[in-house]
């Protein structure tokens, strides 16, 4: 158990290697805290407020119960999301398995100390998603102690089920599927069915309109109520917690939790027995790479016929952020996937005649064109481009290979600039699709588009050329997975700091400037983010060496 | 030629959980590497080498010292040095989501190719190296002798003049290294300065015209191998490098 114990936290400190012994001073380590938890201020309060409305509603008609089923659900299905991705990187595409394979470990070491590390990264998410909004419900109906710790206990054993579930379907895919040695294609497949499935869940709520009052949402909930129901039956262990926690009796809840304890031991059992029997199937035959060359395709010459060096360069750039999945899925598609979905949402919402009509009516009363509507899609804009991590990643991705920006004879600022160019392609696409958006709902002038187009993607450079800054200053180059880079780095948190901020600004010019000429209004807005662009540019390139220190 | 004076690179590390100490990896490091030869930098891990040579590139800045290609420093022709220098670490896959073909390509257009030329080049170096097999594979699909190949074409697609070589021929088999062993010598009679540092004595045996055996920072030795052998009253350089290191250990 020593050794499972030990092999887990070497895998947790490769994983989360940003935390490593290099920033072990004090003051960065509370910089760190405050940050973290600002952001977790930031969500908690979200979920709290989304929490504390719709069981208004639902003590309102005394249906508070529905509430539990409904997050449990959730917590479940956030469980499914997640192990998807990381059960194939975990148990699969880590650097470190070549090293791990020779080790005098025994199989089960191996499979268990991977599997609490794709445990303790589902907890991360899940206490946020699952511990919240049980605790509001606590508060707000007024239960005893125990339900809390009713609560803990449910929270840590639903994602053990699903976790096991998603590894045994990988496992069973990767000994027996040749497509799948194909890490490439194996992981943008399961990117886009992600992709598939997000939209369709966005689509499909297209009944929920954006102005019911609780009752309404009550009603609409224990509606979907009778959906649980139904589905209750195919997760047994979600049953038995939910009516643990629903129940006043305690013998009927500590038989409940004894009833899920069990299923969880059994079924964690027969996984052992059945990973230990595929998983280095899968696993060796992905390490000698099994029929990954024949999948391989010649890329014709004339793919890459340009000789301009900034064209090559920035080629490069996007060759490296698609061909990679993880980086794929991480830093580039967000940019498309979010306004994409949010305009799924719209245009279904959007397309009932009933809701269009009352639009039609609200926005005829009216007037859009103002400054105050500007910032609002600038601030959305902010929002969406959050979840680009291209800049913010751009030294950490190349990894030991970083080194090759400082011996060839391109100026280091002029690379720079290179690495951050997809960042700013992807700001404008997300930019053009928010705004196509807005076009659509409030019909705005086009010189206001163009305009706010223009301010968007000042916006877009500024913040590009902050975040490769932030990345050369605190680089992340020695990595065992894309993860550690594209998904655990510490860094990642800038980007939505900045946007944070970047909204701050903008509705304190709301607040000064009520009134002006959006006209005016958004050359003030482009004026002072151009100058404070101009002020980011030149410290980079004034200090283009300094910055690549970290480099070596 | 590559000059290299009083050569002084210090790192700082941590000696305990609070306590930091300075150390020099590389100390008061002075040699001069002609047109048409080939320097060997022999060491034992953690001698030196790597950070002596990364300052060579560019890639570290030395605490002091001085470094010369010709008449330009890193101070006023970093972008002219950098046009003329190559330099290969280790083994490692640069970019590996490209394949060797785009690799090559970016490359010729970092260092200002002609389309024209970089096609005849690739080709060329393709053949020498005998790499036409992987050429449109992608490089995270490719062995480690293959690998090393993709890296040294890489190194050789805009015709240095100086080669910074650091372990070129680590992993390789014997017919890789020969190649790149052949490679490397037509390359020095052309006239090129190469630098090469080696953990296999027998190849600096063979290809050097001068040696300088670093360890802990400092040059214990230097010479044409048959000096140092001489001096060391040995017969081959792996014995001279034993003789040297047990005399440093002795002095301690």
């Amino acid at each position: 158990m020593n050794k499972v114990l030990e092999l887990t936290k070497i895998f947790l400190k490769t994983s989360f290697s940003s935390m490593n012994a290099k920033m072990g001073v004090s003051t960065k380590f509370r910089g760190k805290f405050v940050l973290y938890g600002l952001l977790f201020v930031y969500f908690a309060g979200l979920i709290i407020f989304l929490s504390y409305n719709l069981l208004e509603g639902l003590i309102a008609i005394n249906q508070e119960a529905i509430f539990i089923a409904m997050v449990l659900f959730m917590i479940f299905g956030f469980a499914i999301f997640q192990s998807i991705f990381s059960s194939i990187n975990i148990l699969y595409f880590t650097k470190d398995t070549e090293y791990i394979l020779p080790l005098p470990l025994k199989p089960y070491q191996i499979i268990l100390a991977r599997t609490i590390v794709m445990l303790i990264a589902e907890y991360a998410l899940i206490f946020l998603v699952g511990l919240i909004p049980l605790t509001t419900y606590g508060i707000l109906t007024g239960v005893g102690i125990a339900f809390y710790i009713k609560m803990i206990l449910a929270v840590i054993l639903i994602p053990i089920l699903p976790v096991l579930l998603i590894n045994i379907i990988v496992m069973i895919i990767m000994s027996f599927a040749k497509l799948t040695k194909n890490r490439n294609r194996f992981q943008l497949i399961a990117s886009l069915l992600v992709l598939v499935i997000i939209i369709a869940l966005s689509v499909s709520m297209n009944g929920i309109k954006g102005d019911v009052s609780n009752e309404e949402m009550a009603q609409m909930i224990v509606q979907a109520n009778g959906m649980l129901e139904m589905v209750k039956g195919y997760f047994p262990t979600v049953d038995f917690l939910i009516n643990a926690l629903t129940t006043n009796l305690v013998n009927v809840a500590i038989f409940e939790f004894l009833k899920t304890i069990l299923i969880t031991i059994v079924a964690f059992a027969v996984y052992m027995l059945i990973a230990q029997k595929i998983y280095f199937k899968g696993l060796v035959g992905n390490l000698f790479g099994g029929g990954y060359r024949k999948s391989n395709k010649e890329i014709k010459q004339k793919e890459f016929s340009n000789s301009k060096l900034y064209k090559s360069y920035i080629g490069k750039e996007f060759k490296c952020l698609y061909r990679n999945p993880v980086f794929l899925m991480q830093c580039l598609l967000p940019a498309i996937l979010i306004p994409i979905v949010i305009v799924a949402i719209t245009y279904t919402s959007l397309n009932s005649k009933e809701t269009m009509g009352e639009l039609t009516q609200m926005l005829g009363q009216m007037q859009v064109n103002t400054f105050t509507v500007a910032c609002i899609i600038l601030g959305i804009i902010q929002f969406f481009t959050m979840f680009i991590y291209i800049s913010i990643t751009a030294i950490s991705r190349d990894g030991e290979n970083a080194v090759f920006i400082k011996y060839i004879p391109v100026s280091l600022y002029k690379q720079y600039m290179y690495k951050i160019a997809p960042n700013i392609i992807m700001n404008v696409i997300t930019t053009l699709i928010s705004l196509g958006l807005a076009k659509y709902i409030l019909n705005l002038p086009i010189i206001t588009l163009i305009l706010l187009l223009i301010v968007s993607t000042i916006m877009g450079i500024l913040q590009s050329i902050l975040m490769i800054i932030i990345d050369l200053k605190r680089p992340k180059l020695n990595w065992d997975s894309e993860y550690a880079v594209a998904k655990q780095n510490f860094n990642l948190i800038f980007p939505m700091i900045l946007s944070m901020i970047n909204i701050i600004i903008l509705v304190g010019m709301v607040i000064l400037l009520k009134d002006i000429n959006i006209y005016v209004g958004l050359l003030i807005l482009g004026l002072l983010f151009t100058i404070i662009t101009i002020v980011v540019n030149k410290y980079m390139k004034k200090n283009q060496y300094e910055l690549a220190q970290k480099i070596i | 030629m590559i000059k290299v004076e009083n050569l002084t690179k210090k790192f700082v590390r941590n000696k305990s959980k609070k306590e930091k100490e300075e150390f020099y990896a590389d100390k008061d490091i002075t040699f001069e590497a002609k047109d048409g030869e080939i320097i060997g930098i022999l060491g034992p891990n953690g001698a030196g080498k790597t950070t002596l040579l990364r300052m060579i590139a560019g890639i570290l800045e030395p605490t002091e010292g001085k470094i010369s290609f010709d008449d330009m420093n890193y101070q006023n022709n970093e972008i002219e040095i950098k046009q003329k220098i190559a330099y290969l670490s280790g083994n490692t896959k640069l970019y590996d989501t490209l394949t060797t073909y785009e690799l090559l390509r970016m490359c010729c257009d970092i260092y200002g190719v002609s389309k024209e030329e970089s096609e005849k080049r690739i080709k060329e170096i393709a053949k020498v190296l005998v790499m036409e097999q992987f050429l449109y594979n992608k490089i995270a699909n490719l062995s480690t002798g293959q690998t090393q190949k993709v890296n040294i074409a890489r190194c050789l697609i805009h015709n240095p003049k100086y080669y910074i070589l650091d372990e070129a021929t680590t992993g390789l088999d014997i017919i890789s290294s020969q190649i790149i062993l052949n490679f490397i010598k037509e390359e020095r009679n052309k006239g090129k300065t190469i630098l090469y540092s080696t953990h296999y004595m027998e190849e600096a045996e063979n290809i050097c015209n001068k040696v300088i055996m670093i360890n802990k920072g400092e040059i214990i030795k230097s010479g044409t191998p048959e000096e140092i052998k001489k001096d060391t009253n040995t017969t081959n350089l792996r014995d001279a490098f034993f003789t040297m290191l047990g005399g440093v250990l002795d002095e301690e």
